[in-house]
């Protein structure tokens, strides 16, 4: 069914019409309110439009070049290495390409773009929807604040893993056109599903922590503030506990940039040798405390969103 | 005395635009104060004031223009806080945003409420008179704070003032240097009635006093009582500058409409229009009619004479949209 | 009271908010835990070299930008934004006066709250060793300056500077300068290290600089930011 568009004026009356001898000189340009006769799609069409919101919200897509500065360049920031080592591989003799950095070692070069983003990308899209008073509108759809939350949980996971898996992703390409890549194609199919899970944990220990700060304040900067000290302040601090303070290496959990890249060299099954990579536990406990680090901030993010009041 | 710089142009309202810059003999006058030369400014692409030429001599004039006209943008011109796109601007000696020296004989009060919330008003004000460079700055203080009725021994930080009580403390700084020129964006806003007659009078006085005071307002009666010098913007061009009852008189595609009360209305009627003086007249009463004329000169002489022929009493002769609002309905109101 | 003084007095009571008090009170007392922590863990002899890691980790790396960044890009910022930058900027008074005050007022707030914590924590963790207290007031000193001056500068060229700010601590200080020499030169963090690095006659990564160059290059860094604020000051349209 399709609505009758108001700015499109409607068709002058027929001049033969006796009953209204001047109705032909007359147009009508806008009935004012209508009520809304197209499809209605429900919490799940809400909620794709809520991601789509979200992804425009955070990229600064379809507003001032301003809003777009700071996201596409942490973006940059992430593709970089990529793409240098990508043109090292292309130049280089065969010899020293085995001397660029592996698939995993990539994202110790990226850490700080990384949660530089999901600092930048969780503020800007909880605060400002509690700011501007436009979370009231979404909660006025089929949204509640539960589907609310999963949709902008959605739409921030799929954003960060732009800058956790697409720049490894585009090196295995590279390497692979470049005969460089994995020998034969079950050893290519296992490495892309090693640096698509990689990708996956890491983006999922940044997102939740820094959804959980973000949800505490609708202040913008000082939510990007706060995350953006919080991640390395984590590793920072445990780091120096453990290896100056001699505590339990059982603090390491609490390092988050260390716990995120310490996932993906156990899901490569590499040795580490980062100074903040350091773990002795075994994986489960890993998996345990990523697990952790996302339900505690996800209850955390839920607790502030449950009492949280809504105008409209 | 009335000074029209702005000439007359082709469709009887004052110009548009002052894009050919008055001849130079004749602009600025010696006295201006405040000079704009062929002033533009444009934010990304949107043009806010274009080509603008004005000057203002001392005494009280009004920046009149509805809103998003470029008031504020062209009184941030002149004060120096923004820089022109093109064009240039003189006040008080200097180029206000270069020269130091002229920047202190001008004393400013911006649009915005912004103030030093946790500081109290007597520091505020003892601020600017110290970054001024003069003595005493708490003494100083304290009389400008006088001058616009606030006490100075308020020990309240300024964050939990009223909306006028900061607009008060705003123009105290702005005065307690004593500048030669002031220039004030809407400095009426949030303030009492009781609190606008005072500043009003107050703005006056300086006029008086041989300062120049700028004050813009999107407030049509507001301006009228600040006195009959206005500058008009509308869409960023100046519209008018003048005495705005010299500006109606230009207006000579807007017909005069004139009230005239006579004993012998009706015969006086007839006769303006015979003598070609009104184009047309209506008949309220005997006693009452109206007319509208363009040559109000023409009727200003044959008008006595007539009512004396006929033998009537002239009672009331009241011009009906010679005010400042049909000025500027008549200046803006199409665009 | 003099032009200097009266814009001195006002920017620093500006940048005395609740929240950012909170904050630098709390990574104040956070590092003066981590370091009874590794003076804990030690038996009470952690060695000069705890003290020195600590300070350049957790202090130099973190701490000293962090809260520099937080008060000097509000110096101008916070007048930026509420719009009452214009009521210090029209006056007569020379602008260069008005960048000096602004790098003034933020330094002399950051400088307690960064070196009294941190040499603190430092002598803490190094087993209560006064050489690393002495280098690390020093170097604490030198870095807060260096940085307060470029996030003045900062505060006064882009809306956002605290993000912008922290994109370029963690990309360029804190990250790249980490990793290659070249880059180590054009990054302040290198300086202070130095100092740090030499008066504890330790080795720390990109420290290699004698402490007279520890000394002028974020000097000279802090002349030139202050010329710029000025020169912007002179350029920048105020609302």
């Amino acid at each position: 069914m399709t609505t009758p568009n108001p700015i499109v004026p409607t068709s002058p009356a027929s001049p033969a019409d006796p009953a209204n001898p001047i109705a032909g000189t007359a147009q009508i340009f806008d009935q004012g309110y209508r009520r809304y006769e197209g499809e209605r799609t429900g919490v799940a069409g809400a909620m794709s439009s809520l991601v789509r919101a979200t992804w425009r919200q955070a990229l600064g897509l379809k507003r001032q070049t301003r809003n777009k500065l700071i996201p596409f360049m942490i973006i940059v920031f992430a593709f970089v290495p990529a793409v240098v080592f990508v043109g090292l591989a292309a130049l280089l003799p065969d010899d020293f390409v085995n001397e660029l950095p592996t698939y995993v070692e990539y994202y110790g070069f990226v850490v700080a773009a990384i949660y530089l983003f999901a600092a930048f990308v969780s503020s800007a899209i909880l605060c400002e929807d509690r700011r501007t008073g436009m979370l009231g509108v979404y909660l006025s759809s089929p949204l509640d604040r539960r589907t609310y939350l999963a949709g902008k949980a959605i739409a921030f996971c799929t954003l960060l893993f732009i800058v956790t898996i697409l720049p490894i992703l585009l090196m295995l390409l590279a390497y692979s056109l470049q005969n460089a890549g994995p020998d034969g194609f079950g050893n290519w199919i296992e490495t892309f599903a090693k640096i698509v899970l990689s990708g996956v944990a890491f983006g999922l220990v940044f997102a939740f922590p820094s959804l959980a700060v973000a949800s505490t304040t609708d202040r913008w900067v000082v939510a990007t503030a706060t995350n953006a000290a919080m991640f390395p302040a984590s590793a920072v601090v445990t780091d120096l506990l453990v290896g100056e303070g001699n505590l339990t290496p059982h603090l390491r959990l609490l390092n988050i940039p260390g716990l995120a890249r310490e996932l993906t060299f156990r899901i490569f099954n590499e040795p580490q040798a980062s100074l903040w990579s350091r773990f002795d536990n075994p994986t489960w406990t890993l998996v345990l405390a990523a697990l952790g680090w996302i339900l505690v901030s996800g209850g955390i993010v839920w607790a502030n969103y449950r009492r949280l009041l809504v105008r409209r | 005395m009335t000074d029209l710089s702005i000439p007359q142009s082709s469709n009887g309202i004052a110009p548009v635009t002052a894009s050919a810059p008055p001849a130079p003999a004749a602009w600025p006058p010696a006295d201006a104060t405040v000079v704009a030369y062929d002033v533009s400014k444009s934010f990304k692409g949107v043009v806010a004031v274009s080509n603008v030429s004005i000057a203002i001599t001392p005494g009280v004039t009004g920046l009149l223009g509805p809103n998003g006209a470029g008031k504020s943008t062209l009184l941030r011109m002149l004060s120096g806080q923004i820089k022109p796109s093109s064009g240039s601007v003189w006040v008080a000696g200097g180029d206000p945003r270069s020269d130091a020296e002229a920047r202190g004989r001008i004393g400013l009060v911006p649009q915005q409420d912004g103030v030093f919330e946790g500081e109290k008003a007597i520091d505020i004000v003892s601020l600017a008179a110290t970054l001024s460079g003069l003595d005493q700055p708490t003494e100083r203080a304290a009389h400008a704070l006088g001058l616009v009725e606030m006490d100075p021994g308020l020990e309240r930080p300024v964050g939990t003032f009223s909306k006028g009580m900061r607009q008060r403390v705003k123009i105290a700084q702005a005065l307690v240097h004593d500048p030669i020129v002031l220039m004030m964006d809407e400095p009426l806003n949030g303030l009492d009635p009781k609190q606008r007659r005072q500043m009003i009078e107050l703005f006056h006085g300086l006029g008086d006093a041989g300062k120049t005071v700028l004050v813009s307002s999107h407030v049509l009666d507001e301006v009228e009582r600040f006195g009959s010098l206005v500058i008009v913007i509308a869409k960023g061009r100046l519209a008018a500058q003048g005495d705005f009852r010299a500006i109606r008189g230009l207006m000579d595609n807007q017909p005069l409409r004139v009230r005239i009360q006579c004993t012998a209305g009706r015969q006086l009627g007839a006769a303006l229009v015979a003598s070609g003086s009104v184009m047309g007249c209506r008949v309220d009463s005997d006693s009452l009619i109206e007319v509208t004329t363009n040559d109000i000169r023409q009727l200003r002489r044959e008008l006595a004479p007539f009512a004396r022929h006929y033998g009537g009493r002239l009672e009331e002769v009241i011009p009906l949209d010679d005010d400042l609002e049909s000025v500027f309905r008549y200046l803006v109101g199409d665009r | 009271m003099t032009p200097l003084l009266a814009l001195y007095r006002v920017l620093s009571r500006n940048l005395l908010s609740r929240g950012r008090l909170t904050l630098i009170g709390m990574l104040g007392v956070l590092s003066i835990l981590v370091a009874f922590a590794i003076n804990r863990g030690n038996d009470g002899d952690p060695g000069l070299d705890a003290g020195v890691t600590f300070v350049w980790f957790l202090g130099l790396g973190l701490v000293v930008p962090i809260i520099s960044l937080v008060l000097a890009s509000s110096s101008f910022g916070d007048l930026v934004e509420d719009e009452t930058l214009v009521y210090l900027w029209h006056r007569p008074s020379p602008r260069w006066m008005l960048a000096v005050a602004a790098w003034a007022s933020s330094t002399t707030v950051a400088i307690p709250a960064t070196v009294i914590p941190l040499s603190v924590a430092g002598y803490i963790a190094s087993g209560f060793d006064l050489k690393v207290f002495g280098a690390s007031a020093l170097a604490i000193t030198v870095a807060t300056a260096a940085y307060s001056s470029l996030f003045v500068f900062l505060g006064l060229l882009v809306r956002r500077a605290l993000i912008w700010g922290l994109m370029y601590l963690f990309i360029w200080e804190l990250f790249v300068a980490r990793v290659g020499n070249g880059a180590a030169t054009l990054s302040i963090i290198t300086y202070p290290s130095s100092i740090l690095a030499s008066i504890a006659d330790v080795e720390l990564a990109q420290a290699d600089r004698s402490v007279l160059t520890g000394i002028l290059v974020p000097l000279i860094v802090s002349a030139i930011a202050m010329a710029l604020t000025t020169w912007r000051l002179d350029n920048v349209d105020v609302a």
